[in-house]
């Protein structure tokens, strides 16, 4: 079982930087992540700035929730696509056949987590470098070991919860030979609305702050928060939240993508592929 | 009338580190209603010569004209008369019909669609797919798409078509039909049908002239009746045990101009297949073999093929001349 | 001369028809194509909310209406000759007597019928929901809206070019240019302009994009009602943005023709 992880993580780790040389990997993907978050803040700015109602503690707000949001809409599709993409290349009935799809799966969405986790930290760093400078102000980001630390935690705990979510994903991938690609648009699209990612859930209209609280991501985002921007003691009730609510969501997600396969395996969809 | 020209073709393609000699002053021409074949290996120049011809590379020096126009000054002239298929190419638009994907490329020759639709309906009976037009391409077999890519190479009525490895992949039945559409549209509609080719039994039976092209060289151009009666040397096959297959280089046998192995796993026996200088060196090969302990079976004097004609100039066979080459 | 032109205007209408019957043959597509800009733009509909100024919310509709027509016609063609390359269907173009740019401009034209249902979706989605005021479309926003396209279509073929010479390079280049570039156009914000956050010296660097002027304008038009007396200086800056992108792409993509030719470059089909 480990060995097949290990295996996975690295042939993941292979496809997302072996084309081109690393470090480069890294910048341009953490390029669109920093514009995505200052195009947030701007719009925040803009509009709090018309309505006279401009309340700069807010900034860091945005940049903690922005940086979460998108690193964890650029790796909870890695499960999907290690199906769709593997069953096109015919990859994926050969993972299945060797017993290793589960791991092979989990594998995949590691490296992408690997990569995605500089790109969030990059990307944190220099959209709060870039805010300061553009807006002239000095977003309060608590920097210190413990924080990053805290936040590190918060991470790996969305990395269960992806894993459930992508899991589910990947479930659907077994049986939808095409256009499965635009999923995570849509889930990564109501992401950024339901997980607190860039306003308070409270201000969504009843009673949709139900669904925010029911996902994990809105809760390590506000326990990344709490251990950044303050206050801490919130920190621990959110993390529990979110680590009770990510082992819900992966147990789900292992539950539904072991039907799913035997489903699959039932119908003929484990090796069925359109062009 | 020559609807092909080549005049001292010659291409290099320079790395930074190496040069390679592409092509080395090739020289042909190719005759209106003929059936032409580029025969070679892999890597032997093949490609790089239609690309040329069908504008899609430059030579570095030489000439070469098709259908009148000059490939380098007249690019756009030869491309509206020219028609091309590779067997490595898409065919098409995945989620649209195989007739609206015949369609678009009658439009990029500017076809009208009355007849761009007149030529559909002839090229899907002379290739027997009138019945998969109306379905997405995608949901077409191999077979199908592969005789599509045919047709959309003749949709704009080509004065010169160019094939690189037409039949490659098919199956027995498509390649047929597609190989018979090839003579029909060279000998009816005067058309000039270029192929290239490694596949010999293709180059025999349906070209009126073949090129034998080895390392960017024309080795013999001729009917390919006349390059096999041009061999004068006894070609001989022998069968022997296992251990005919350690020998590594049939031209180290004496009176050996070049030759072949094949090693047969399933009967576990060699095939020794080499063109002796003179029929007196069979008694010695049989000596050398009986001294290394190589059984031999039964041996037979064979009528040459285009291959043996490749042998004889190069002292290899294709699959020899293929794993020697960089790619 | 005529005969170009015919064949270059059938070849356009062939790959728009193409790509139309592609995307409207298959509903998903256009499910597809909604979620993404209907999605972003509702997200930041509700910041401008947050904010303070549901007025705003407009912006972010508007955004989300155009972040549509804007990923297909400058990024989806900027990538479209490296994804021909790749597929093997440019050896089929180049050695067609179709030009080019008959079939970048077609490929992109189809694509904006095809973005219609997209664009229509976003914005009554969004209107619906967050009721922006703005005004009535005028004769000036349909000439705002059909200058920036072009200009963005010379910048496609401009790219598009550039990109031929690379491989996945090309599809991570431009993805990782697609979110700065937005973020300087203001796509979701006015960049320029009195009311835009930016330095400056970032305003400069931004208004050398053709969908920055075309975004402030479209902006000023709809939410501001603005007409042709005001915006004059905005049309004639787009008009001589279209014209210049236009000629630089069409050199570009013939430099880069030859030039592949002379290589070979042209012809590598990456994987």
């Amino acid at each position: 079982m480990m060995r097949k992880l290990i295996a996975s993580i690295q042939l993941g780790l292979e496809r997302e930087f072996s084309w081109t040389f690393p470090p480069l990997v890294i910048l341009l993907s953490t390029i669109p992540a920093t514009a995505g978050i200052l195009t947030v803040v701007m719009v925040y700015w803009v509009g709090s700035s018309a309505a006279g109602k401009l309340d700069p503690s807010w900034v860091s707000f945005l940049i903690v929730g922005s940086s979460l949001y998108t690193h964890f809409s650029s790796y909870i599709w890695a499960p999907l696509s290690a199906v769709s993409e593997g069953k096109a290349s015919y990859t994926f009935p050969l993972v299945f056949i060797s017993h290793s799809s589960l791991s092979y799966i989990a594998g995949r969405v590691i490296a992408s987590f690997i990569e995605s986790s500089f790109t969030a930290i990059l990307a944190l760093g220099f959209s709060t470098l870039t805010v300061g400078a553009l807006l002239n102000i000095t977003p309060g980001l608590g920097l210190t070991p413990l924080s990053m630390a805290l936040f590190a935690v918060g991470m790996a705990v969305g990395l269960l919860a992806a894993l459930g979510l992508g899991l589910m994903l990947a479930a659907y991938a077994i049986f939808v030979t095409r256009l499965e690609w635009g999923l995570p648009v849509y889930i990564s699209g109501i992401l950024m609305i339901f997980s607190e990612a860039i306003f308070p859930a409270s201000s969504l209209p009843h009673p949709l702050p139900l669904i925010a609280e029911s996902l994990p991501f809105t809760h390590i985002i506000r326990a990344a928060r709490a251990a950044l921007i303050g206050p801490l003691n919130l920190y621990l009730a959110e993390i529990f939240s979110a680590s009770l609510l990510s082992a819900a969501w992966f147990l789900a997600g292992l539950a539904i993508y072991a039907h799913s396969e035997k489903l699959g395996r039932r119908r003929g969809y484990i090796d069925y592929r359109v062009v | 009338m020559a609807n092909v020209v080549v005049e001292n073709l010659t291409r290099v393609f320079e790395t930074k580190s190496r040069k390679v000699l592409a092509l080395d002053k090739v020289s042909l021409e190719v005759r209106s209603g003929e059936v032409f074949g580029l025969l070679g290996p892999n890597g032997a120049g093949k490609t790089t010569l239609i690309r040329i011809l069908t504008t899609l590379l430059l030579p570095t020096s030489g000439r070469a004209l098709v259908g009148g126009y000059d490939v380098v000054k007249e690019a756009k002239k030869v491309r509206g008369i020219i028609g091309f298929s590779s067997s490595s190419e898409r065919v098409g638009f995945d989620f649209v019909t195989a007739r609206r994907n015949l369609w678009f490329f009658s439009q990029l020759y500017g076809l009208s669609t009355s007849i761009a639709n007149r030529r559909i309906e002839e090229l899907a009976a002379l290739l027997e797919f009138q019945d998969q037009l109306d379905r997405k391409l995608y949901t077409l077999t191999t077979g199908y798409r592969q005789r599509l890519n045919i047709a959309r190479a003749l949709i704009n009525d080509p004065l010169v078509v160019f094939f690189d490895e037409p039949t490659n992949g098919m199956d027995v039945f498509s390649a047929k039909k597609v190989r018979e559409l090839f003579v029909k549209e060279a000998k009816i509609n005067s058309r000039t049908m270029f192929l290239a080719t490694h596949n010999m039994f293709e180059a025999e039976e349906i070209c009126d002239r073949v090129a034998i092209i080895d390392k960017g060289r024309i080795l013999a151009i001729d009917t390919p009746e006349n390059l096999k009666s041009s061999l004068s040397k006894p070609v001989v096959l022998f069968e022997t045990d296992v251990a005919g297959a350690q020998i590594d280089d049939p031209t180290q046998l004496e009176g050996v101009v070049g030759g072949t192995i094949r090693v047969d796993d399933e009967n576990e026996t060699a095939k020794i297949r080499v063109i002796l200088r003179d029929e007196i060196f069979l008694e010695k090969i049989l000596d050398i073999l009986e001294k290394r302990r190589v059984r031999v079976y039964n041996y037979q004097i064979l009528e040459p093929t285009l291959e043996d004609v490749f042998i004889s100039q190069v002292g290899a066979g294709f699959a020899e001349r293929e794993r020697s080459v960089e790619v | 001369m005529r005969f170009s032109f015919t064949l270059w205007a059938k070849v356009v209408i062939a790959r728009a028809l193409i790509r139309v019957i592609a995307m409207y043959g298959d509903p998903l597509w256009i499910l597809v194509n909604v979620g993404g800009p209907l999605l972003t733009s509702t997200a930041l509909a509700f910041l401008y909310r947050f904010a303070g100024l549901p007025q705003f919310t407009g912006f972010a509709i508007l955004g989300g209406g155009i972040a549509a027509y804007w990923g297909n016609v400058l990024w989806s063609m900027a990538s479209q000759l490296s994804w021909d390359k790749r597929s093997g269907m440019l050896y089929l173009y180049i050695t067609s007597p179709a030009p080019l740019t008959a079939l970048l401009i077609g490929m992109s034209l189809g694509g904006i019928l095809g973005t219609l249902p997209s664009s229509i979706a976003v914005l009554i989605t969004g209107t619906l929901l967050f009721k922006p005021p703005f005004s009535p479309p005028t004769i000036t926003l349909v000439l705002i809206f059909m200058l920036t396209l072009v200009a963005l279509y010379g910048m496609g073929i401009a790219l598009s070019s550039l990109y031929l010479f690379l491989s996945r390079e090309a599809e991570e280049i431009n993805e990782a240019l697609y979110e700065p570039v937005s973020f300087l156009s203001g796509i979701y914000f006015p960049s320029i302009g009195r009311s835009s956050p930016l330095p400056i010296a970032i305003q400069a660097v931004a208004a050398l994009i053709p969908l920055t002027i075309g975004m402030d304008s479209l902006r000023r038009t709809v939410f501001y009602a603005e007409g042709l007396s005001e915006l004059w200086p905005n049309i004639a800056l787009l008009a001589a943005m279209a014209v210049t992108s236009i000629y630089i792409g069409l050199k570009m993509l013939s430099y880069i023709e030859r030039r592949g030719r002379e290589t070979g470059d042209i012809l590598v089909t990456l994987k």
